[in-house]
């Protein structure tokens, strides 16, 4: 009986220690796979990681992840070039230390553990008076496993300006087609109640009349001038900037004698530049005439082209009125006027000068003006010379 | 009630926390009480009188926060320069939001008035004030002392600006009558950011001190006392 018993015992050890061996054999392959999926799980969490690291460095914005306290947990070169950081000083500490703005701060604080992402535009202390256009996407669970948030800061201050300019543009150009229709409408009205029967009087209207209509075209063709040296390249050649300097002056003759201003010319030899034709008319017509119409009986007017070097110049001085130095900053500014009076009434559109900088900008050059009030101006233009 | 060291580290790194929050409610005060007087503007300067109380609960709460730092923590070195600074930083602080009051009630005043408009160079001087300010307070933050440097360079265009439109102001009386009024009002305007900027002078050389250790007078002398 005893024996039986024994062989029953070596039999059920025997069946326990297959058992258990195969369990431990089959946990074994488990904790292998967990093992190896969990090296997956982190393989694929580093993976994640460094692609987000990669694509929060490539971005041009600045990205900040705070925690609850508004801490900086996370930070990208973009964001500590933003604020000229040095890299990673600012983790740990308070982001208003990098923006010095409470309501920045605050705007940030106040998202965290929101559930919408909100944005706005803040402008930080200082003068130059920077906008952030700034969005924050708060996580309710970050990496430290409390609620984050991620601010993303785009520096739109040039963008703000343009718009401004933009605005400006806009409402200089319709003030100014306005003033010539208002008048244009007014002295039809004033024929229509019948001012048409008196001829002496009709025919001073419809001079205005006509006069005005004129310099409505005159300025919808220097806005297309304007727009057009704005956005499109100039189609350059290569031509001899002293003769067509000499073309240009010599259709100018009759108007400055009629003005009783003197036009002197000096000018080198052949002196070659390589741009669009067109436009550098354009440049030294509004020069000049701008010289002729400011400079008063008697007065001088010459133009002067230098070369030699890689640059060529042309200036052209007058002995006119002059600018005040409070205008200079401003004269190339579209619609500005040094004297709004004087310029409308000799036919000046206030988009002269800035076409010449926009086109000769377009060409590589540059403008430069000297004046002094009741002495004159000096216009000097400088381009790239198309020597070969 | 002691605390460890990085307890307290963490208690300076809030001081100089609510310094700069402070520093940036005193800038958009300046911003404020100027746009209000460039725009007419009665209830953008009604505010910035009334955020002014603001400002001076900052000021108090700070000071607290310095004083039970001295009683308890008994700082030393460079950290008692820290809290010590602090309590200076705050007065001129308060001080340039006491101005910007000033100039949003000249504002207010002119607003009611028959007025031409005309600032003269007085946003210019507003705007140099607030980057010696913001230099200063950004100097602070990252114990920079290029940044000292350039906010007390900053006093000297100021001064010229002052200058500049004080001349501007007087010519604009001699000239027109009519203006006399509104240009003496103008006129304490230009000398309250004068003021201002003579504060961010301060502020600068505070944190000169707690980098460095010395008491300097870096405005125009440039010449270490002590």
């Amino acid at each position: 009986m005893s024996w039986v018993f024994v062989a029953a015992l070596a039999m059920a050890a025997l069946w326990l220690f297959t058992a258990l061996r195969a369990a431990r054999e089959s946990h074994g392959r488990e904790l292998t796979l967990l093992r190896g999926q969990q090296a997956v799980l982190q393989n694929r969490s580093l993976h994640a990681e460094h692609k987000l690291k990669a694509l929060s460095e490539s971005s041009g914005a600045g990205i900040v992840i705070l925690n609850a306290k508004g801490l900086v947990v996370q930070i990208n070169r973009a964001a500590e070039q933003l604020f000229g950081l040095e890299p990673e000083s600012l983790i740990g500490h308070s982001f208003i230390q990098a923006t010095l703005s409470n309501n920045l701060q605050e705007f940030a604080l106040a998202a965290i553990g929101q559930q919408q992402p909100r944005s706005e535009d803040f402008k930080l202390p200082g003068a130059s008076g920077r906008i952030l256009r700034t969005t924050i996407f708060p996580f309710a669970q970050g990496l430290s496993d409390e609620p984050e948030s991620m601010l993303v800061m785009v520096d739109i201050t040039e963008l703000k300006k343009l718009e401004t300019m933009r605005r400006d543009f806009v409402a200089n150009v319709s003030h100014e087609l306005r003033t010539p229709l208002t008048s244009i409408r007014a002295m039809a009205e004033t024929l229509q109640d019948g001012a048409l029967h008196d001829e002496k009087v009709a025919m001073g209207f419809l001079a205005t009349i006509v006069k005005e209509a004129d310099r409505l075209a005159r300025i919808s063709e220097d806005l297309l001038i304007l727009a057009d040296a704005e956005s499109k390249a100039p189609e350059r050649v290569r031509f001899d900037l002293t003769d067509m300097v000499r073309e240009v002056t010599a259709r100018f003759r009759s108007e400055s004698a009629e003005s009783g201003v003197s036009l002197a010319t000096e000018l080198p030899g052949p002196t070659f530049i390589s741009a669009s034709r067109d436009q550098m008319e354009q440049v030294v017509i509004n020069l000049v005439s701008n010289a002729i119409k400011y400079t008063s009986r008697g007065g001088n007017v010459s133009i002067e082209v230098a070369n030699g070097g890689p640059m060529v110049s042309m200036a052209v001085s007058d002995t006119g009125i002059g600018i005040m130095q409070e205008d200079l900053p401003r004269i190339f500014e579209r619609f500005y006027r040094v004297d709004k009076a004087r310029s409308r009434q000799s036919g000046g559109t206030g988009l002269g000068l800035s076409i010449v900088k926009n086109i000769v900008e377009a060409h590589g050059g540059e403008v430069r003006v000297a004046s002094e009030f009741n002495r004159g101006s000096c216009f000097t233009v400088s381009l790239p010379s198309g020597k070969e | 009630m002691s605390m460890t060291r990085s307890q307290f580290e963490e208690e300076l790194e809030k001081l100089r926390n609510h310094i700069i929050t402070m520093g940036s409610l005193v800038d958009r005060a300046v911003a404020d009480s100027m746009a209000a007087l460039a725009e007419r503007d009665v209830r953008l300067a009604e505010s910035v009188l009334k955020r002014d109380d603001e400002i001076d609960e900052m000021d108090l709460r700070i000071e607290a926060e310095c004083m039970r730092l001295l009683a308890l923590q008994h700082p030393l070195a460079r950290d008692l320069r820290l809290v010590g600074t602090a309590l200076k930083i705050i007065t001129d602080l308060e001080r340039i939001g006491d101005h910007s009051v000033d100039i949003a009630k000249v504002a207010r005043k002119l607003a009611n008035m028959e007025a031409n408009n005309d600032l003269a160079d007085l946003p210019r001087m507003a705007s140099a004030v607030r980057e010696m300010l913001k230099n200063a307070l950004e100097a602070f933050v990252r114990h920079d002392l290029e940044l000292v440097t350039i906010a007390v360079d900053g006093d000297d265009e100021v001064d010229e600006l002052f200058h500049h439109v004080r001349d501007d102001l007087h010519a604009a009386m001699r000239k027109d009558p009519e203006v006399v009024v509104e240009a003496s009002y103008l006129l304490f305007v230009a000398h309250y950011l004068e003021r201002m900027a003579d504060h961010a002078v301060n502020i600068a050389e505070r944190v000169y001190f707690v980098e460095t250790g010395q008491l300097a007078q870096l405005a125009k002398s440039h010449k270490v006392t002590s």
